[in-house]
């Protein structure tokens, strides 16, 4: 499932070393608008 | 708590995913969510408030005003995001799974590769929709989908419906060849917008009352491409002889042709006289009409004599028999001759410079190197009629006759059409019936429809519920952007970022067009006048 030319490229962004977030909460509104904050 | 970073905050202002740690199973995941929006924080903000003496504040705010562009660790960001329901890990394995995020755990920014990775499906069909905000990749979609299912497109006037269509509508009849496609138009605009398209392979009908010149004088011109003609030089007359050299069709609704049909129309209104008859020859038409209803019944007589010799022999013979024992002056033997000398010389089919709906519905099916017709019919009811008339007889003839090419049904100013508020509104009703159809079981028959409006409210929902992929560009109604929200389950905090957007700016979402479903995309689209300017110059030179 890996995709092809895929290998060298990251899963992160290149800014994500300067987000240090964590989720906050979590609150589900209705099934399909499940929402979450996070805080850095 | 980390740092205020304004370079991300800044980037958090465009679309992004996020992948929030979770180890699920033993083993390690990332949540997906989509940013919905952010707000900047400051440990004092709390503070201030109205009744705060004024000298306090300021210092207050003096503070914060600085603390922004230096990390000194009393400020933050709240980020709200949505659940996409995905899964994926370092292998980018990716898993459809709705699963609560524990507090607490960390939360990273997705690459512009792994969006691509849940965004992008490669395959024969795909082409790119437009560049995705914020990260500025290559949104690239399976565009075969876009007709195999069926698509919305909504946004309030101006933002560039019409102009998407026309763009959408050139991708996929350069990548889908076997692709047919109807566009009804009541603005006049589509001439210019997909005039490259119509010189081509297309075809222009209009409604008898339009006269052919006229039409090509009063083509509608978006004005910033009238503007943008005007700076290269080039002279609107250019528009004009291409459409001259466009074949233009009138298009009636009545037809005029003699076929099975006709026969076994006039056998049944004899029959409705069946008092005037004699037993053995009312059964004799009954037995005729059910042969006859075996047969092809759109075929004209003259091929119905030619090809089917002995069958119209038979037909004339029966007549005859049935005919003969009344009395001369009765109406019934009257109409029976009349039909017998019908059959005896079948009229000649002659070429016109106009067609019926029967036609048009066996030429858009079976016929010809055009692959593009343009209906352009300005008065509404009208144009309701003759939507409804062509989705039946298309329907009839693929059930009958053979389901024959692909076609995409392309509806502009669908509020038009399929709007829920009939009152008032001639032929509403039929052409809400004969969209409905075309929505419920046009998959089944190679019958793809696009509908293309700002008026999202009061739409026919059992369409809504039919489409499969949906572009969505600003809607200033809440209650707009929420029946679109309940109709396609996208989260309220989704859609509202279609306020901000400008021209030409898209939220996509498909349920088949993407290679996962459901992953908002946000886009921004090519301008479908910049495709017509350089078309025009290139004929120019
Ligand atoms: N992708 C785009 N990029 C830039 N400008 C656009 C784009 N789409 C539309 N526009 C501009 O917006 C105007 C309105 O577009 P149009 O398609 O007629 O809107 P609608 O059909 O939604 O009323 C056009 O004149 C065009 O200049
Ligand atoms: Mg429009």
């Amino acid at each position: 499932m890996v995709g092809v030319g895929m290998e060298n490229e990251t899963l992160f962004d290149e800014l994500d070393d300067k987000f240090d977030a964590r989720i906050a909460y979590y609150t589900v509104q209705n099934p399909t608008d499940k929402e979450g904050k996070m805080g850095v | 708590m980390a740092p205020f970073q304004i370079e991300v905050f800044d980037r958090l202002h465009d679309p992004i995913l996020i992948g929030v740690e979770r180890r699920y199973n033993g083993e390690d995941w990332f949540i997906i969510f989509d940013v919905a929006d952010i707000m900047p924080l400051h440990m004092e903000m709390g503070s201030v408030g109205v009744s705060l003496p004024y000298k306090l504040q300021e210092y207050v705010l003096e503070n914060i005003e600085e603390s922004w562009f230096h990390e000194d660790g009393n400020n933050w960001m709240a980020v709200r995001a949505v659940n996409t329901g995905y899964l994926i890990n370092r292998d980018r394995v990716v898993m459809r799974k709705l699963l609560t995020p524990l507090a607490g755990s960390r939360a990273h920014l997705l690459s512009a590769s792994t969006y691509q990775y849940l965004v992008n499906k490669e395959g024969s069909y795909t082409v790119e929709v437009g560049r995705v905000k914020g990260y500025g990749v290559p949104a690239r979609i399976d565009i075969s989908t876009l007709h195999r299912y069926h698509t919305g497109i909504f946004g309030y006037t101006g933002t560039g419906k019409s102009n998407l269509t026309s763009n959408l509508l050139r991708k996929i009849m350069d990548t889908v060849d076997d692709l047919v496609a109807v566009v009804l138009d009541i603005t006049g605009e589509y001439p210019i917008n997909i005039i490259d398209m119509l010189e081509r392979y297309g075809v222009i009908y209009l409604d008898p009352s339009t006269p052919i010149d006229s039409f090509r004088e009063t083509v509608v011109y978006p004005e910033t491409l009238q503007q943008r003609m005007a700076g290269e030089g080039l002279d609107p007359r250019i528009v004009r002889d291409i459409l001259m050299k466009i074949p233009t069709k009138k298009l009636y609704l009545e037809d005029d042709e003699v076929t099975i049909e006709s026969v076994i129309g006039e056998i049944n209104s004899v029959l409705r006289d069946a008092d005037k008859l004699t037993l053995d020859g009312r059964v004799k038409l009954m037995e005729l009409v059910r042969s006859l209803y075996e047969m092809d019944r759109r075929m004209d007589l003259k091929t119905f004599k030619e090809k089917y010799g002995d069958m119209y022999q038979h037909v004339l013979d029966t007549l005859r028999e049935v005919a003969n024992p009344l009395n001369q002056r009765s109406t019934v033997r009257i109409k029976l001759e009349s039909l017998i000398a019908l059959i005896e010389e079948p009229p000649e089919q002659v070429e016109r410079d106009y067609e019926t709906i029967r036609k048009f519905a066996r030429r858009i099916l079976y016929h010809g190197e055009e692959r593009l017709y343009l209906l352009y019919i300005p008065e509404d009811f009208l144009a309701r009629e003759y939507i409804a008339r062509l989705i039946d007889e298309i329907f009839l003839l693929k059930k009958t006759a053979g389901l024959g090419r692909k076609v995409l049904f392309v509806v502009d100013e669908a509020h038009e059409f399929i709007s829920r508020e009939t009152r008032g509104a001639r032929n509403m009703d039929r052409s809400n019936l004969a969209l409905e159809k075309l929505f419920r079981q046009g998959r089944k028959y190679g019958v793809g429809g696009w509908i293309v409006t700002q008026r999202v409210a009061h739409l026919n929902t059992s369409i809504m519920q039919q489409l499969h992929t949906y572009f969505v560009s600003t809607l200033p109604r809440t209650y707009d952007r929420s029946v679109v929200a309940d109709a396609f389950s996208i989260s309220k905090s989704i859609i509202d970022k279609v306020q901000a957007y400008d021209m030409g700016e898209w939220l996509f979402m498909s349920h088949v067009a993407t290679k996962y479903k459901n992953i908002p995309v946000e886009v921004r689209t090519d301008n479908n006048e910049d495709y017509v300017l350089d078309w025009l110059l290139s004929k120019k030179a």
